[in-house]
């Protein structure tokens, strides 16, 4: 049969008491620290730590209690080691004989640093969880809407973005227009006469128009000759983008794309490109898309936001 | 005198303070149904999470409880497929629908293989052999542009194709001459409007001299009807080169 500790030197079982009291025994046979065990009063101690062994000579590092045959040693080797991980055989140790509990995070072999943030990959790595660069905030559907506001409109973010599809408007000859509030509670919209300005370009027929306004009750999207048609086949479509909200130095700016189809003289594709501004230094926490005249019939207002970190 | 025994539960199993860190590799870990996951229980006791659905992702629902595996909620912008031209007559993308109400194809490195000419589109709403419509009144057209020290707005309310450039706004074909584009195809499933189609279109010119220019349009498809293919190729020529990315915009 094998030995459990193999390569080590084995003697005779060689068990000898002592009577306690002392710190210094005597041991039949020279050996070493870590291959002897030594129990005193029924508990075994800890080797390098609670004892240790020169030659022939075993030393307690506190003074034994008094008593009669109290102090117990076991010497099975010469050299060698007990109880400690080198005196396991390779992959000796199976889940019977592993304690429950007894694998924590230290002794995982993971790379990387475990925390409240990372997670741990099935490569075996500590990672951090990475926000997607373009997050979905919120969607609504208009079904003849006065308007669509978004609230919520923070600095978590320093764009903003909303995407329009599938707009049709009530009215004839009409065009989107956009109020912004700071208003974290009740989120009351600016309306004043010269609370915005704006400024578009676009494309009507085969001229380039150039539009502004440097104080309105909005900003607009659309403005003679650019306006939407009600007709059953017409519908708008926009981009908007609301840049740095959160920043109370400048006064705000919300850039867009337009496009749409026209009534006008026969349905014709239409598209605006501009930028307006909240003329107060002051943060936007929500924006209200409503028509210069009339209602949002149908369609999706959907809010998204970019990551800057 | 501090006892061996302190602290321990037995003298037979292997604990923590035996195990050396980092000691447990993937491989000494025991072997669990496939697909499971490792998580820990509201005793705070490690516990299994089984696999679940093909699909799923797993979900904190926070401290105290277990985490799950439900839908992935699908990213605000997703990847949908893309096309490389090689000396082609077209490249054509299919499968849109009601997924998204924001389609986006982006175009970039491309290059026409015939001088001065422009990138069009036409649409199909044929789900099953995608024939495009090309009738001569079918589509509508306006874009504006910037062509040397001029702004020209141009348009077409009838004709063949969705058309990305009108003269003056012609593309060059020399090996150093590329163009770049974003096409946005906007509600493409709705049934009661003509569906929109907008563009940026960045491009070079070779004559009179290597000029870059840029087109920003809207196009129509002239009919209430879903728009499920949509196909781009130069009014005359071939594309090159040059690579076609399809990606969608979540609406939830």
């Amino acid at each position: 049969m094998s030995n459990f500790l193999t390569g080590l030197n084995q003697l005779d079982p060689s068990v000898k008491r002592f009577n306690g009291g002392g710190s210094s025994f005597t041991l039949d046979e020279a050996g070493t620290t870590t291959a002897t065990r030594l129990v005193v009063g029924g508990v075994e101690q800890v080797p390098g730590v609670d004892f240790n062994v020169s030659g022939t000579t075993l030393s307690t590092t506190s003074a034994t209690p008094s008593g009669t045959n109290n102090v117990v040693s076991f010497q099975y080797f010469k050299s060698g080691t007990v109880n400690t991980a080198t005196a396991v055989a390779t992959n000796g140790v199976n889940n019977d004989a592993m304690a429950d509990d007894a694998v924590g995070i230290a002794e995982l072999s993971a790379t990387g640093t475990a925390s409240s943030s990372t997670f741990l990959r099935g490569d075996n790595a500590w990672a951090a969880v990475t926000s997607p660069a373009l997050s979905f905030v919120s969607t609504q559907v208009a079904s003849s809407s006065s308007s669509i506001e978004f609230t919520g409109i923070d600095n978590s973010s320093e764009r903003w973005f909303i995407e329009i599809e599938g707009v049709s408007s009530s009215g004839d000859v009409v065009g989107m227009q956009v109020q912004t509030s700071n208003d974290t509670s009740s989120h009351s919209y600016d309306s004043g006469a010269s609370d915005y300005n704006w400024a578009m370009g676009g494309a009507y027929w085969s001229t380039c128009y150039c539009r502004y306004d440097d104080a309105d009750d909005s900003i607009l999207t659309a403005y003679d000759p650019f306006s939407q048609g009600s007709d059953a086949e017409n519908s708008f479509s926009g981009q908007f983008i609301i840049h740095n909200p959160s920043n109370t130095t400048f006064h705000p700016m919300i850039s867009f794309n337009t496009w749409y189809g026209s009534t006008h003289a026969t349905p014709l594709a239409q598209m605006t490109y501009g930028l307006g501004k909240r003329k107060a230094a002051e943060a936007i926490t929500a924006v209200k898309f409503s028509y210069t005249s009339g209602n949002i019939d149908e369609g999706r207002f959907s809010l998204y936001k970019l990551a800057h970190s | 005198m501090s006892g061996f025994l302190t602290g321990r539960t037995s003298l037979t199993s292997v604990q923590t303070a035996d195990i050396a860190d980092n000691a447990i590799t993937l491989d000494k870990l025991a072997h669990q149904a496939d697909g499971s996951i490792l998580t820990f229980g509201t005793d705070t006791a490690p516990a299994l999470l089984a696999p679940d659905t093909s699909g799923q992702v797993l979900t904190t629902k926070g401290a105290g409880a277990l985490p799950s595996f439900d839908a992935a909620a699908s990213p605000a912008l997703s990847f949908v497929s893309t096309q490389v031209a090689s000396d082609s007559a077209s490249i054509a993308f299919t499968g849109i629908d009601n997924s998204s109400d924001t389609w986006m194809v982006q175009m970039e490195g491309c290059r026409m293989a015939t001088e001065s000419y422009y990138m069009q589109i036409h649409t199909s709403n044929d789900t099953s052999s995608h024939s495009y419509d090309t009738g001569a009144s079918d589509y509508g057209t306006a874009m504006i542009g910037a062509y040397y020290d001029t702004a020209y707005a141009k348009f077409d309310n009838e004709d063949d194709s969705i058309l990305m450039g009108i003269d003056p706004y012609a593309g060059g074909s020399d090996a150093t001459t590329g163009m770049s584009a974003r096409v946005h195809i906007h509600a493409p499933a709705n049934t009661d409007f003509h569906t929109l189609i907008s563009w940026e279109w960045s491009l070079q010119q070779t004559s009179p001299a290597p000029y870059a220019m840029r087109t920003f349009g809207i196009g129509k498809r002239s009919a209430a009807e879903a728009v499920t293919a949509i196909k781009f190729s130069m009014v005359s020529g071939n594309l090159a080169e040059g690579r076609f990315s399809l990606y969608k915009l979540a609406h939830s």
